[in-house]
């Protein structure tokens, strides 16, 4: 079972700490890279295109916005996989998000378990193939 | 000083003024009077001179026709004599009369009338004397002296007061003149002092209308500076006003952001934790089990809690998704909130961050307000480019209000918010009357400022 190449975009270091251990311990995820800002995220995505299977996106960034973010992620030549992961899932957020090219959103206090159930979904092989 | 002592001098020229002219009137009248004494006077006097005239004549007549007779002794030459006595007798009769009020012409009349009996008895004499036939001894008593005596004592006495008359007739004539001239004195003075009066008049007339003036631009000054007072208080009280809305919402904004960045962060930890703690769920006890699940409910409500809060304090929707959408967020909330049928019309419109929150905030009391106490069914929220910028309008079919007398709690929060909108150079207006619902509007222009600065 290969680990899903994950990228998380996420300004607060205490979540980005607590995430990547209980995603790294509950789900095959392997978390290779991090960002806090639109700029860097958007930087980054750009440089690694096609080298990773996940985004993780919060929408309230140090500067900018993960909405940004969602948009660089989503051009051609992105396959990975974007995820929402915000305080902020209203329903017009949701909408707005999948819009700009988000796979899920995901609340960030109610839905980690969904959160780790997806990611363990999508590193199943048929799972991929299914998407 | 100068100018008030005038002024007070002004004040008695009038009375002044009057008392001269009520003299002058009783000058007038009282000249007026003696002069037509004086006529009257003229009168008598020249009555008197022409009695004096007439009694001389009559003597002289009656003499005349003594001597007739006595050359004739015809009978008729006795009655010119004895119509002269008669009429002689009337006119002193007449003149005894006049003089009984003058003592010194008394006198001389006294001894013209002595001097007239005696001739008068003289001449009867020298008849009887003739009808007795005594003819020597009335032609000797005839040729006497004494008959032409008592003719030249009668003639001068009369003459003298005829002359007597003649000279009181001057001077009462003086008088007259006198008081002609008093009279034509008199009235070259009031025209004089009516002319002064006038001008008089016309000067404080002049200096009232001055002063008036001056008042005049005194109030106006003063009414200016209140104005200019009262502006730059005004401008004053918005700056202030402006100042501590952008505080307030600098420091609502602070505290939505450590509420999200920080507690935010720590309750999420918490409940990663939790996650992790549940995957190993088979290693723990039953009990541990359920205090977990009571702790993720916990850690649920107090995530819940602090978006209610954070979303109170900052509209998140708002810099994140634009004014647009974040009104349709609101009037969805609401709509779901209250049960109330709320349209929306928003169009697209260009303001400042600070503006589009000020928009956000109108509509967020405007709609507060309609919950608390509109009694309403249907809300319209329309958004809409405005000449210079935009127009924002709130409009339900409630109970309405008077408008001069609104209640004091939702008064301040419109006051507020009309502060607000002004301070950020828009005019607000609400238009209600009782009974058919209410209407606030905003409408705000489109400033060139610094872009907003993103929420993170």
């Amino acid at each position: 079972m290969a680990k899903l190449k994950t990228y998380l975009v996420e300004d607060s270091p205490v979540i980005r700490e607590n995430l990547i251990a209980t995603l790294e311990e509950l789900a095959p995820v392997e978390v290779i890279g991090t960002a806090d800002s639109e700029s860097v995220a958007t930087f980054w995505l750009g440089r690694h295109a096609g080298s990773i299977d996940l985004v993780i996106v919060d929408i309230f960034l140090k500067s900018g916005s993960g909405l940004g973010v969602i948009a660089s992620a989503h051009l051609p030549g992105q396959r990975a996989k974007i995820v929402v992961l915000s305080n902020y899932a209203t329903a017009d957020m949701r909408r707005k998000c999948l819009e700009l090219g988000a796979d899920r959103v995901f609340d960030k206090s109610n839905e980690i378990d969904s959160l780790v159930n997806y990611c363990i979904h999508q590193s199943l092989p048929d799972g991929a193939a299914a998407t | 000083m100068s100018s008030a002592g005038w002024s007070r001098n002004r004040h008695y020229a009038f009375p002044l003024v009057a008392l001269i002219a009520l003299l002058l009137l009783v000058i007038s009248d009282l000249s007026y009077r003696q002069a037509v004494s004086s006529l009257d006077e003229l009168g008598r006097m020249g009555v008197v001179r022409v009695n004096n005239l007439t009694v001389l004549r009559q003597i002289i007549d009656a003499e005349t026709g003594q001597r007739g007779y006595l050359l004739t002794g015809r009978k008729e030459y006795l009655e010119p004599y004895d119509n002269s006595i008669r009429e002689m007798n009337q006119v002193v009769a007449q003149l005894d009369t006049y003089y009984r009020n003058d003592p010194d012409g008394h006198a001389q009349f006294t001894k013209l009338k002595a001097n007239l009996n005696q001739k008068i008895s003289e001449m009867q004499e020298t008849l009887d004397r003739f009808n007795e036939g005594k003819t020597d001894q009335a032609l000797q008593l005839l040729l006497s002296d004494i008959g032409r005596e008592q003719m030249d004592a009668v003639r001068a006495i009369a003459q003298q007061l005829i002359e007597r008359e003649a000279r009181k007739i001057a001077v009462e004539r003086g008088e007259v003149y006198t008081t002609l001239r008093l009279g034509r004195m008199g009235v070259a003075a009031m025209t004089v002092l009516s002319l002064l009066a006038l001008a008089m008049y016309l000067r404080q007339r002049m200096a009232i209308e001055g002063l008036r003036a001056d008042q005049q631009k005194a109030l106006e000054r003063e009414r200016d500076q209140l104005e200019a007072l009262a502006r730059e208080r005004t401008e004053q009280l918005t700056e202030l006003a402006r100042h501590l809305q952008t505080a307030r919402e600098d420091e609502r904004s602070r505290l939505a952001r450590d509420l999200h960045d920080e507690l935010g962060a720590l309750l999420t930890a918490a409940k990663l934790d939790v996650a992790r703690l549940k995957s190993r769920l088979p290693e723990i006890s039953p009990e541990a089990a359920t205090r977990m699940t009571h702790l993720n409910e916990t850690l649920n409500s107090g995530i819940a809690l602090k978006r209610r809060i954070i979303e109170d304090l900052r509209p998140s929707s708002l810099s994140n998704l634009g004014l647009k959408a974040a009104l349709e967020i609101q009037a969805r909330e609401f709509a779901d909130a209250s049960g109330l049928k709320v349209e929306t019309q928003l169009e697209p419109v260009s303001l400042s961050p600070s503006s589009e929150l000020t928009v956000y905030r109108l509509v967020q009391e405007a709609v507060t307000n309609i919950a608390k106490y509109a009694n309403a069914t249907e809300v319209h929220i329309r958004l809409a480019p405005h000449a210079q910028g935009a127009e924002i309008a709130v409009t339900d079919n409630g109970v309405g209000f008077d408008t001069q007398r609104q209640r004091r709690s939702s008064a301040h929060g419109l006051l507020g918010m009309r502060f607000r909108v002004e301070a950020e150079g828009g005019r607000m207006h609400i238009s209600s009357v009782p009974g058919q619902g209410t209407r606030v509007s905003a409408t705000l222009p489109t400033a060139v400022r610094e872009p907003a600065p993103s929420l993170g």
